[in-house]
This record gives C-alpha cells, structure tokens and sequence, in this order.
C-alpha cells in the first residue's frame, strides 16, 4: 500500500525533510544576520541594510508576501515533520517551537492583511504587527528568529540523539542508527 | 555527539552575540522608548539562548 506524503516524510524521509528544511531555515538566518551586521558593526541606516539578496533584488525586503511566505513555510514545516518526532524530549522542544512560530505566523498574517487591505492598524504609515507597536521591526524579527529557532534546534539534537529510554524512531535520523545499518530494517 | 553539539552552540553563542550587539546598538541609536522595549525581546533572546545551551549540555541520562 502506497504510503501518504506526511507518513513518508516522517518515516523514511524524514530525515532528508528535515535537512532541506534546515537549508531554507540557515539561508533565511543569514540574510537576518548579514542584515543586523550591516547596521550593528557596519552602521548603515536600517532602510538601507537589506542583507544580501536584499541588495540585488530590494523588492525581496520590500514585499510582505515573501516574509509571509516564510512564515507559512516555517509554520508548515514545523507542523507537518512534528509526528516524526516520537520521543519525550524532541517532541516537547518541537512542539515549543510550533507554538511561537504560530504566534510569529499571525504578527506577519496581520502585516500582510494590512498590505492587501491598503489600510493599516492604528493609522500607522506603514503595516504594523501587535509587539512592532513597541519593538522595532529588526531586533523583533530577531527575537522572534531565535526564540524559534532555539527550541527547535536543541528538539533536533535530541532527535538526533535520542535518550535509551526511548523507543525506536521510525526515521533514519538518529546517529546510532548509522553504524548499525540493520538497526533500520530490522 | 560532540561535534554537532559544538556546532549547534556554536550557533547559539553568535545569535548570542548579535542580540548583545543589538542591545549595545539600539541604546546609543533609537530613543529611550524603542530601545527599551528592544533591549527587553534582546535580553529575552539571550536568555533563550543560554536556555538553549543548557539544554544541549545538560547531563542525560543513557
């Protein structure tokens, strides 16, 4: 019986799921920290830092539709690759990380709403989020970058390298597994 | 084990890293009312990020 996408992305490619979805989550950390170096270190205004691809292509910063677009991709990806994570640990740190990128979800559905609507919260000129009324747009996405990204990634070591106690994953990714190839199979 | 440990917190230490630069930054560059509230999302930053490493080094048992 052919399997469904979610089953296989949790079982046997989970693994290879969630090493694409690192790339996508690294590459958008790295536009966010070339970014606050431009401003932090290099001083430039904050309008003027825009990352790398930011530089060549100004429309990437500019549009909310992108910055929408990865926080779909986040939200989706943290929820659909969730049940391949099986044990106690990884699961409660995944699972942290899926309740704050929602919340960071709805701040950027608000941005985009406000974008498509042409009118904004709070008569403000530009689209605003609910913590952008007290926070600056690019330390807020950095707080909020970090506070998912961190769970995140101690939910992945964990998964990596589960604790005896816990039962047998039924994807490839722990590192055990590697040197006992029939572990997998058997 | 070690090895993506290391790697992991070595990550976390430059996120670290930028939210101190950010604190060190918004305080001499936005007015007293924006970098308050950004020193605050920073500082919890930071402290997610210490979280996170104390979640990696914690002693396991097994």
């Amino acid at each position: 019986m052919a399997k469904t996408f979610l089953a296989r992305i949790n079982g046997p490619r989970h693994e290879i799921a969630l090493q694409i979805f690192m790339v996508i989550v690294l590459a958008h950390w790295a536009e966010h920290l070339f970014q606050t170096f431009q401003i932090y270190v290099l001083g430039w205004a904050v309008p003027q830092a825009r990352g790398v691809l930011g530089l060549l292509f100004p429309v990437l910063v500019s549009s909310e539709i992108l910055h929408y677009g990865y926080a779909l991709v986040m939200l989706a990806g943290l929820w659909m690759l969730r049940p391949g994570f099986t044990a106690r640990l990884d699961r409660r740190w995944w699972t942290v990380a899926l309740g704050i990128q929602f919340f960071h979800h709805v701040e950027h559905f608000l941005l985009q709403g406000q974008y498509l609507l042409g009118q904004n919260l709070f008569d403000r000129p530009v689209p605003t989020s609910l913590a952008q009324l007290w926070v600056p747009r690019v330390e807020l996405h950095l707080f909020y970058n970090t506070i998912v990204f961190i769970p995140m990634m101690v939910a992945m070591y964990f998964h990596m390298f589960p604790p005896a106690e816990a039962g047998r994953p039924a994807c490839t990714c722990a590192w055990h597994q590697r040197r006992l190839p029939h572990a997998v199979s058997a | 084990m070690n090895i993506i440990r290391i790697a992991m917190s070595l990550f976390v230490v430059v996120l670290i890293a930028v939210s101190v630069a950010g604190w060190i930054w918004t305080g001499a560059n936005q007015p007293p009312s924006q970098s308050v509230a950004a020193r605050t999302v920073l500082g919890v930053g930071i402290v997610a990020g210490i979280a996170g490493l104390a979640a990696l080094w914690r002693p396991r048992a097994g």
